[in-house]
């Protein structure tokens, strides 16, 4: 009774007004041209958290790819590319995708999912920094008979050339134990000789301080002896999505070359989600 | 006809039959004479007296029975003018210094003599003096009270609830009888008319009209000869921020007071005495209103007003949003005309108890050009009661649990004033406790660590929402006055609140957040009567403010890590604790050019300081426990930012405005307000270098037509601005894992600014034994660089000034039926659009506030002594707004409510007493406000449910 009688004084307070009220359109596309296709897939890609935040992706992967590769032409190409794995988003702008089916990947899609538009920033750091951040980065990691509650967005895809072994036995702030970064493997624990720099693209977010990394990599992103530098294009300030989608049409156009996830980080005794 | 149908159908018989009979139940009520006593008056001069007669009792004849100085009481009859309206006149002879004293008594059928308007023991008084005439003219018709916190005639000030001044319709069987509006008093007729310059008047225009028309006729200019001799200056003081604007009531609030719907307005009528005049949309709440409402806070009222939408944040406190927008340091907030938000983040205590609150005033839309910075999404202020007498409040109750004991909350409330001959004492106290309603969180952005770390078993919610709440509220004051054409008061104020977070901090569950917040208000005003054409007054106030704010950001036994150090027994801890101090002056005067023109000239200084900042936390930045609370590395030191420039802030004012009633009908304002605000200065790298002063120009027209006796048309202009925060301004925190998303101050912010057009029309009918108000307005805002938080990374953002703009833009309505004194009906319902001018077109709506409200309220008697009151507030759908990425994947959803407020309360018994129940949220309807991280909380923040007081209410 009370539910109808205040359902119908709802009804008749604001019968006018609906026709009045007006919301925003969550599902209007955030690029021109949503439904080309910037490449292909080789297999299905699951964004939710646990596969985006607690294993290889290969949209994360494939985004650290185009952010190492992003000042290759300048005097300081980057040697490694991460993201975060909270870069990768499943809600969408109106639907909550779970996974996008392998084939075809359409430009639309790929903004959603890369949907921050966070410039890219490559700048040198030290090893100490280098190796502080993969254990940040592993810190979120569930044991293996844990279940993958709330995997932290803080975890980090790499660039191709590099991997990181991960023993989610060990205590944070130690579970890194093997670290190679494009033919330089890291020895562990890190040296604190600030000349030993490692270069990496990473997107504004992290070097700002975003996720935690603030800690780690303090003052980065403004320590002109750090050589930040910020990707463009001819157009101007390249966004994540950008670089991902011009990488992404560059290296994975036909289905021969779809993109495929790898195998960069190496999980020991860590949970995994279950693949279906 | 199915079964349901006739069930339904019988309810509204049910329905149709209570509020039938509900009319004729009326007992007799005592006959009343509704009427001001003069607060002084001229010598020599007749002193003329018209009052209303209210009450169903019959009344055959009436006399005013008088006396002058050493006299003995003589008599004199009142004579019926129209409708109940009855005049009579205190000869000339008998009004000599100091003063005369009089009261009114009507003769019954069987001859017997009751008093109608005070007594033989406690007449009225009304002093003479010297030969001056007072010009002052109080806002109000009625202008009985020159000096605004001046000790008012019971009769006036208590508000009396319409109910008691009316009569009952359909029972008149004679004039007497005749409900009528309430004070509509001699002077009412003209405006500014002093109090003194009261003369018998010609009959009202419409005189043979009724009286609704008769309330709006009064509004009418005065004949040309009052006008002439009535000075502009009498204008209370305009000035700005100060004054108090209490107890000066204006023929708007006159009017208004028959509606009792809106019983009284000064803050419009800041500059101008008539409604037709008044240059704003804006409304009024009464005590009576507020009683009928079934409100127990200023919250409780702010939400049924038009255009005004209250909702609370995480932290508990409670955001007006006003026409779709919504940011605390954008509503100005006056108690008494005082200022309550804060210098350093704007909001304002304001959430105080009703008790002792004379009425609630509320303009929406700019009012920067009287009020100065702020007012500039609307103007609150909340009047406490200073009439004289004793009035005491008690209420319990609370909000009842599922297997717990009752949620209580008990409330005391006590205020009074007394007048010892020129000198006058008046205060106020309440004192508040409650436990709060408690409800489920089921999850925040911590919920898998504490489950993880066995903080709480897993089908337990995350933790409940905390409201308990401490607050003291006390006022003092005295107004003196060393001769007739001076006047001084002093106010001092103390409030105190102690309470809990509604949630925490930002976007997990604080059980131990303790927020403290003391203000301290003092305020002197003098006024002086130059000569018949100039008034000058001048105030100085100061004020303390000093918050301190500990929020739990991780709970108690919360980790980190494995380390020692990375456990916190505690919780995680963060303290903010401000003070700030304001000092300022003011001068104004009113001088009246030529006829029906009338000029307000002041200046304003004030300098608002931060005098102490400290911000410390229990963790590290890499979210380790410290020994104690410390203030972490990277934190700005605000106090010493520019060598402490940016921690202060003067502002100079000027103002002048002008009002010409050009012809009868048409009355033109023209004000302009220029202000000059300390802001910093950066340089190239936004590093603060000092201070500058930023001009802003706030400009405001308003024309106002009366095209016949019952309809008012307005058209308004005006321009408002408002600095920004230092909060906004200056506070940088660093981030840490547990503690992102803040936004950081932005040295470059610049002032934003609201260009407001708006038209209304406010029409009032009357069929028979019912009046009808109805009152419409449609508006379109436009703000430049308006200030705006919105998160585009997650991280730390920097507050902006949204480069575009923001449109808003709809229409508000409201009407009032009046039946009878107890048996009324009201609605009113407001839909706007606020646009993101920034945004695509189809990302641009700002949808966090309802964009369709509706209120109504039902007022009926069920017998002689009983009231039955409901309400329904119903808000349309909100959504998040689509600003950045953030918010676009930040999805939530809250549907259209209602809620329903009634309440049973008693006709006063024996005089003094009066019994309410109060039952708010009756169905425990699931009511949400948004949190800034619906994806970490995407259960949004419970509010309260169903809710119970009784309140028992005392006056001598």
């Amino acid at each position: 009774m009370s539910r109808s009688l205040t359902a119908a004084l709802l009804a008749v307070a604001l019968a006018p007004g609906p026709g009045c009220l007006q919301y925003n359109d969550q599902c209007q596309p955030l690029v021109a041209d949503p439904e080309s296709t910037v490449g292909y897939l080789g297999e299905d890609v699951y964004l939710d958290r646990p596969y985006a935040r607690h294993d290889n992706n290969a949209l994360g992967q494939l985004a650290a790819d185009a952010f190492r590769h992003a000042e290759d032409a300048s005097k300081a190409p980057a040697e490694l590319g991460i993201i975060n794995g909270g870069s990768l988003r499943a809600e969408g702008l109106c639907v909550t995708r779970t996974v996008i089916p392998k084939g075809p990947l359409k430009k639309g899609l790929l903004h959603e999912v890369l949907l921050f538009e966070n410039s890219v920033v490559t700048v040198d750091l030290t090893e100490q920094q280098l190796v502080g951040m993969f254990e940040h980065a592993a810190s979120g990691l569930y044991r293996e008979e844990q279940t993958i509650l709330f995997p932290s967005g803080a975890f980090l895809h790499v660039s191709e050339g590099t991997t990181v072994r991960v023993d989610c036995s060990r205590p944070v702030g130690s579970r890194v134990v093997e670290l190679q970064v494009n033919a330089r493997t890291v020895p562990l624990p890190a040296r604190a000789d600030p000349s030993i720099k490692y270069r990496v693209a990473m997107p504004n977010f992290l070097l700002g301080g975003g996720d935690g990394y603030d800690a780690i990599f303090q003052d980065a992103a403004t320590d002109l002896s750090r050589n930040p530098v910020t990707a463009s294009t001819a157009e101007g300030k390249a966004t994540d999505a950008n670089l991902t989608e011009a990488h992404m049409r560059s290296n994975h156009s036909t289905e021969n070359r779809a993109l495929r996830e790898a195998g960069r980080i190496l999980f020991e005794n860590c949970a995994r989600p279950a693949r279906p | 006809m199915t079964v349901k149908s006739v069930l339904t159908r019988s309810r509204l018989f049910l329905l149709a039959l209570v509020l039938l009979t509900a009319l004729p139940v009326l007992a007799q009520e005592q006959a009343t004479l509704l009427h001001n006593a003069p607060e002084q008056a001229a010598p020599g001069v007749a002193l003329v007296i018209d009052g209303v007669l209210t009450g169903t009792q019959r009344i055959m004849r009436m006399v005013i029975r008088y006396r002058g100085p050493g006299e003995p009481y003589a008599e004199t009859p009142l004579e019926l003018q129209y409708g109940d309206l009855y005049r009579g006149t205190i000869p000339a002879s008998s009004l000599t210094p100091p003063g005369v004293e009089y009261y009114v008594e009507g003769f019954t059928p069987g001859g017997e003599r009751v008093p109608l308007f005070k007594s033989a023991t406690r007449p009225a008084r009304v002093v003479v003096v010297g030969q001056v005439q007072s010009t002052r003219t109080p806002l109000s018709s009625r202008s009985v009270e020159p000096r605004s916190v001046e000790p008012e005639p019971a009769s006036r000030t208590e508000p009396p609830s319409r109910g008691e001044r009316r009569s009952e319709p359909g029972r008149r069987s004679e004039p007497t009888a005749k409900a009528e509006p309430v004070h509509k008093e001699p002077a009412p007729k003209s405006e500014p008319a002093p109090k003194a310059e009261r003369r018998p008047e010609p009959p009202r225009k419409s005189a043979d009209s009724d009286d609704a028309m008769a309330a709006l006729t009064a509004e009418l200019p005065p004949d040309s000869g009052s006008t002439a001799s009535r000075p502009a200056a009498v204008r209370p003081s305009r000035t700005a921020e100060s004054e108090a604007p209490e107890s000066k009531r204006s023929e708007l609030e006159e009017d208004l007071a028959l509606y009792t719907a809106e019983d009284t307005l000064a803050l419009a009528t800041r500059h101008e005495e008539k409604v037709k005049k008044v240059p704003a949309i804006a409304a009024s709440f009464g005590r009576e209103q507020i009683r009928a409402l079934g409100a127990r806070t200023v919250a409780d009222v702010l939400d049924v007003m038009p255009g005004l939408t209250l909702s609370r944040d995480v932290q508990g406190f409670h955001r007006v949003a006003i026409r779709g927008l919504r940011n605390d340091a954008e509503v100005l907030f006056l108690l008494n005309g005082q200022r309550l938000n804060n210098f350093f983040d704007g909001k304002a205590l304001m959430n105080l108890p009703v008790e002792n609150l004379e009425r609630i005033e509320v303009i929406r839309g700019p009012g920067s050009a009287l009020y100065g910075a702020g007012a500039f999404l609307g103007v609150v202020n909340i009047v406490t009661q200073r009439a004289e007498g004793l009035r005491a409040a008690v209420s319990g109750g609370g909000f009842p649990k599922l297997g717990d004991p009752l949620a209580t909350t008990f409330d005391g409330h006590v205020s009074g004033a007394h007048a010892f001959g020129r000198f006058k004492l008046f205060g106020d106290a309440d004192v508040w406790h409650q436990v709060g309603d408690t409800e489920a969180i089921e999850t925040d952005a911590l919920s898998a660590d504490t489950l993880a770390q066995k903080l709480r078993e897993p089908l337990d919610p995350s933790g409940t929402t905390q409201d308990d709440r401490f607050l003291l509220n006390l006022g003092l004051g005295f107004g003196y006055e060393p001769s007739s054409a001076s006047n001084l008061q002093v106010s001092a104020r103390l409030l105190s609140e102690n309470r809990s977070a509604l949630v925490g901090l930002f976007d997990t569950v604080g059980p131990g957040s303790r927020l403290g917040w003391q203000v301290f208000l003092g305020d002197v005003t003098y006024e002086h009567q130059l000569n018949d054409r100039v008034r000058l007054r001048a105030r100085l106030h100061g004020e303390q403010q000093s918050t301190d704010r500990l929020f739990q950001i991780g709970p108690d036994g919360f980790r980190t890590g494995p380390d020692d150090n990375q456990l916190f027994p505690d919780g995680m801890l963060e303290q903010t604790r401000v003070t700030v101090q304001s000092l300022g002056t003011s001068v104004d005067s009113d001088v009246s050019l030529f006829e029906g023109n009338r000029l307000s000239l002041g200046a304003v200084a004030e300098l608002q300081m931060l005098g102490a900042y400290s911000y410390e936390t229990n963790y590290t930045l890499d979210s380790r426990l410290r020994p104690s609370l410390t203030t972490p590395e990277k934190v700005v030191d605000i106090l010493k930012l520019a060598d402490g420039a940016a921690s202060r802030r003067l502002t100079f004012s000027a103002f002048a405005q002008d009002q010409w009633t050009v012809v009868e009908p048409l009355t033109l304002t023209f004000g302009v307000r220029a202000d000059v605000t300390q802001l910093p200065s950066v340089d190239n790298t936004n590093a603060i270098t000092g201070t500058q002063l930023v001009p802003s120009i706030n400009p405001r027209v308003g024309l106002v037509f009366s095209p016949t006796d019952s309809l008012v048309l307005k058209l308004l202009y005006g321009r408002a601005f408002r600095p920004p925060t230092l909060q906004e301004l200056l506070e940088t925190i660093p981030n840490t894992y547990y503690n992102q998303g803040r936004f950081e101050g932005n040295p470059t912010l610049l002032p934003a600014v609201v260009n407001t057009l708006e038209a209304g029309a406010d029409l009032i009918q009357v069929s028979g034994e019912s009046r009808v108000r109805i009152r419409a307005n449609a508006f379109l805002e436009s703000f430049s660089n308006p200030i705006a938080a919105v998160d585009t990374s997650g991280n730390i953002v920097p507050v902006r000034n949204r480069e575009l703009g923001v449109l808003v833009y709809g229409v508000e309505g409201e009407a009032r039926l009046e039946a009878s004194r107890r048996a009324t009906t009201w609605i009113n319902a407001s839909l706007f659009r606020a646009e993101d001018q920034a945004l695509p077109a189809n990302h641009r709506f700002l949808t966090d506030t309802p964009q369709a409200r509706f209120n109504a309220g039902v007022s009926m008697p069920i017998g002689d002594f009983i009231n039955f009151d409901v309400v329904v507030r119903a808000g349309a759908e909100r959504r998040n707004n689509t600003r950045s990425v953030l918010e676009l994947i930040r999805r939530y959803k809250i549907p259209a409510y209602g809620l329903i407020t009634a309440q049973v309360r008693t006709e006063p018994i024996g005089d003094h007493f009066e019994l309410a129940v109060v039952v708010q949220n009756v169905f425990d309807s699931d009511l949400r406000d948004d949190v800034p991280r619906p994806d970490r909380m995407p259960g949004l923040i419970p509010r309260e449910g169903v809710s119970a007081f009784l309140t028992l209410r005392a006056r001598n």
